[in-house]
C-alpha cells in the first residue's frame, strides 16, 4: 500500500525520463501555505532516480513522499541531496583519496580508503533529517530552502568508529571539539567552508561513524562519496560529506557554520513568536520524534461504512519508537496502531492499524509518536526563523464517502 | 554496549572502493523579465533561480535582510549600486 502523499503526476514526459538532461518529467505539488507550491522532477542526477528539484545547483533533492511508503529503507537513488556550495567534486579517485586527521593529535594521519576498511566496522540503521525539512510548512513562513517532507532518508551505514580512528591518531589532553571538513569548497573566495563539529565527548562515543557503505553500497557521490559522517539522533547538518579532514580542537569551533548558522532559540521546543527578538541560541542537535500516514495522500476518498487500514512510518529522534498512537477526532482520544519490525532505534519504523468504520464527510487521520525518551509529538507547531525542528502532529486529511 | 543496533563485521567482506567520475546536470534556467540582467549577474553565480523563486513571497525590505547576508555572510562580490536594486528587483521577480 504506498498511496503517495503528493497528488498523482500531473505531467509525465517519458523522453524526460531516458534523456540526461534536467527537464521536469512532472510537476508534484507540496501544499505549501501561500505557495509557490509546485516542484518538477528529474532523474537526470548521477545515481539518482526520480527527485523532487528544489535546486539544481548546489544540487536541492527532496525524496518524493510515497518513497516512504515503499519501505523503511530510503532506496539510495532516492535518498534527499543537500549542498551548501556549488564546488563539488565530480571525479574522486579511490586509491588517491586520502582523509586526514589531524590537529591535537599525538600522530597526525593520512588515511587510504583501504586502510579505513580494513578497521573494525560497525553497522546501523539511522535517519538522516534535514535540520529545515519540513520548513516551508512553517507558518508565517520563512527564508531558507522550502523543502516538503521529504529531506529525510533512512539507511543501513556501515563504517568505523570515529572513535577508533581518533585512538589511532592519539587525541592529546586539552582536546574539547572534533571538525568535519569535506571536499567541497566554497564558490567565492572568502566565503565560508562548510564545516562542523561535535564536542569531543560526543565524538568518542562509539556511536559516531565514519561510513563507507549506504545500504550496503558505496554511497552515492551526491550523498557523500567516499566517506561521510553519520551522527544517528542528530540532524544531518552534523553528518559532513565527502568527509575529507578531521580536525582535533583546544577550543570549542567558532567557525561560521557553528557559531552564525544552523542555530536554534534556546527555549522550549525551539519555539519563539514570530518576529521575538533577543533570545539565545544554540547550535541545533538532537532530532526529536516525527510520523506520518503514507497509506493515505491529503485529498484521498475512501468508503464510508467499511474499516479503514492506515500505514505510515515513524521515528523517535534521538531515541527509538515506543508508540505511535492514531486519532480520527482531533486528538480527543488515540488508538495506539500496531509497530512494524524494529530495524534499530535510530531507524523509521512502520507502524499500521485498521480503524473502525469512519461515516460520510471528512477525516483528519492524525498519527502521534512516542519516542523511547518519553517524548510525544505536540499537537502545537512551534516557529522559529530558521524553520529548524518542526515536529507536531502532521494531518492527512481524507474524503469519506 | 548501549547501542544494540551495533555488530561488528568481518572486514573482508567488501571489496575496495571503487573511483568515482560523473557529471552534473547544467541548470540552463536563468531569470526573466525587467531586472533578468541584474539578478542573473548578482544570484546566479553561487545558485539557481529557484532558491529566489520558490521562497514564499516577500517585501523588499525583507529582501534587503537576503541581500545583505549573501554579501556579509556568503561573500558574494554584489557592488552597492547594485545591492540598493536588489530588493525590489527580487520581490518583482516573485510578482511575476
Amino acid at each position: 500500500m504506498t498511496g503517495p502523499l503528493l497528488p498523482r503526476r500531473s505531467i509525465l514526459l517519458g523522453a524526460a525520463a531516458l534523456a540526461g538532461t534536467a527537464r521536469a518529467q512532472r510537476i508534484v505539488d507540496l501544499h505549501l501555505p501561500g505557495g509557490p507550491s509546485q516542484r518538477p522532477t528529474s532523474s537526470a542526477w548521477p545515481q539518482k532516480g526520480e527527485m523532487i528539484v528544489q535546486r539544481a545547483r548546489p544540487p536541492l533533492l527532496e525524496t518524493p513522499f510515497e518513497v516512504f511508503g515503499q519501505g523503511v529503507f530510503t532506496p539510495n537513488d532516492r535518498f534527499f541531496v543537500r549542498w551548501h556550495w556549488g564546488d563539488i567534486p565530480t571525479s574522486i579517485d579511490a586509491a588517491a583519496f586520502r582523509l586526514n586527521v589531524r590537529g591535537h593529535v599525538a600522530r597526525p594521519l593520512s588515511l587510504s580508503l583501504d586502510e579505513l576498511m580494513a578497521m573494525p566496522r560497525i553497522e546501523y540503521a539511522a535517519v538522516n533529517q534535514c535540520s529545515g525539512n519540513s520548513r516551508g510548512y512553517f507558518e508565517p513562513r520563512v527564508l531558507g530552502a522550502q523543502w516538503g517532507h521529504g529531506a529525510m532518508s533512512n539507511a543501513k551505514w556501515t563504517g568505523v568508529r570515529l572513535k577508533d580512528v581518533l585512538d589511532r591518531a592519539g587525541v592529546q589532553p586539552g582536546a574539547v571539539a572534533v571538525r568535519f571538513a569535506g571536499l567541497d569548497q566554497p564558490l567565492v573566495p572568502d566565503g565560508p567552508d562548510f564545516m562542523k563539529s561535535l564536542d569531543l565527548d560526543h565524538a568518542r562515543d562509539g556511536e559516531v561513524m565514519i561510513a563507507f557503505l549506504q545500504n550496503g553500497e558505496p554511497l552515492p557521490l551526491l550523498n557523500g562519496f567516499p566517506l561521510r559522517v553519520i551522527v544517528p539522533g542528530w540532524f544531518s547538518t552534523y553528518w559532513m560529506k565527502m568527509l575529507s579532514d578531521i580536525e582535533v580542537l583546544t577550543a570549542p569551533d567558532d567557525n561560521f557554520w557553528m557559531a552564525k548558522a544552523y542555530r536554534i532559540p534556546d527555549t522550549p521546543g525551539a519555539n519563539v513568536a514570530p518576529g521575538a527578538k533577543g533570545f539565545a541560541t544554540k547550535p541545533i542537535s538532537r532530532m526529536i520524534p516525527r510520523s506520518w500516514i503514507t497509506s493515505h495522500a491529503d485529498g484521498a476518498r475512501v468508503t464510508a461504512g467499511r474499516p479503514l487500514p492506515v500505514r505510515g512510518i515513524a521515528m523517535g529522534g534521538d531515541a527509538g519508537v515506543k508508540s505511535v498512537a492514531l486519532s480520527v477526532d482531533g486528538g480527543r482520544s488515540w488508538a495506539d496502531a500496531s509497530l512494524g519490525r524494529d530495524e534499530g532505534k535510530y531507524s523509521f519504523r512502520r507502524f499500521e492499524a485498521v480503524l473502525p468504520p469512519p461515516a460520510a464527510g471528512a477525516l483528519s487521520l492524525l498519527p502521534r509518536c512516542t519516542s523511547t525518551a518519553g517524548v510525544t509529538q505536540s499537537m502545537e507547531p512551534i516557529w522559529n526563523g530558521g524553520g529548524y525542528l518542526r515536529g507536531q502532529v502532521e494531518p492527512t486529511r481524507i474524503m469519506v464517502a | 554496549m548501549k547501542l544494540l543496533a551495533v555488530a561488528l563485521l568481518a572486514a573482508a567482506a567488501t571489496p575496495a572502493m571503487k573511483s568515482v567520475d560523473v557529471s552534473l546536470p547544467d541548470d540552463e534556467t536563468q531569470f526573466t523579465g525587467p531586472d533578468a540582467d541584474l539578478l542573473n549577474a548578482n544570484c546566479t553565480g553561487c545558485h539557481s533561480p529557484a532558491m529566489v523563486l520558490y521562497q514564499a513571497r516577500m517585501d523588499a525590505a525583507t529582501w534587503a535582510e537576503s541581500v545583505k547576508k549573501m554579501r556579509d555572510t556568503y561573500k558574494a562580490p554584489i557592488d552597492d549600486a547594485d545591492a540598493a536594486r536588489l530588493p525590489a528587483a527580487l520581490a518583482a521577480v516573485q510578482a511575476q
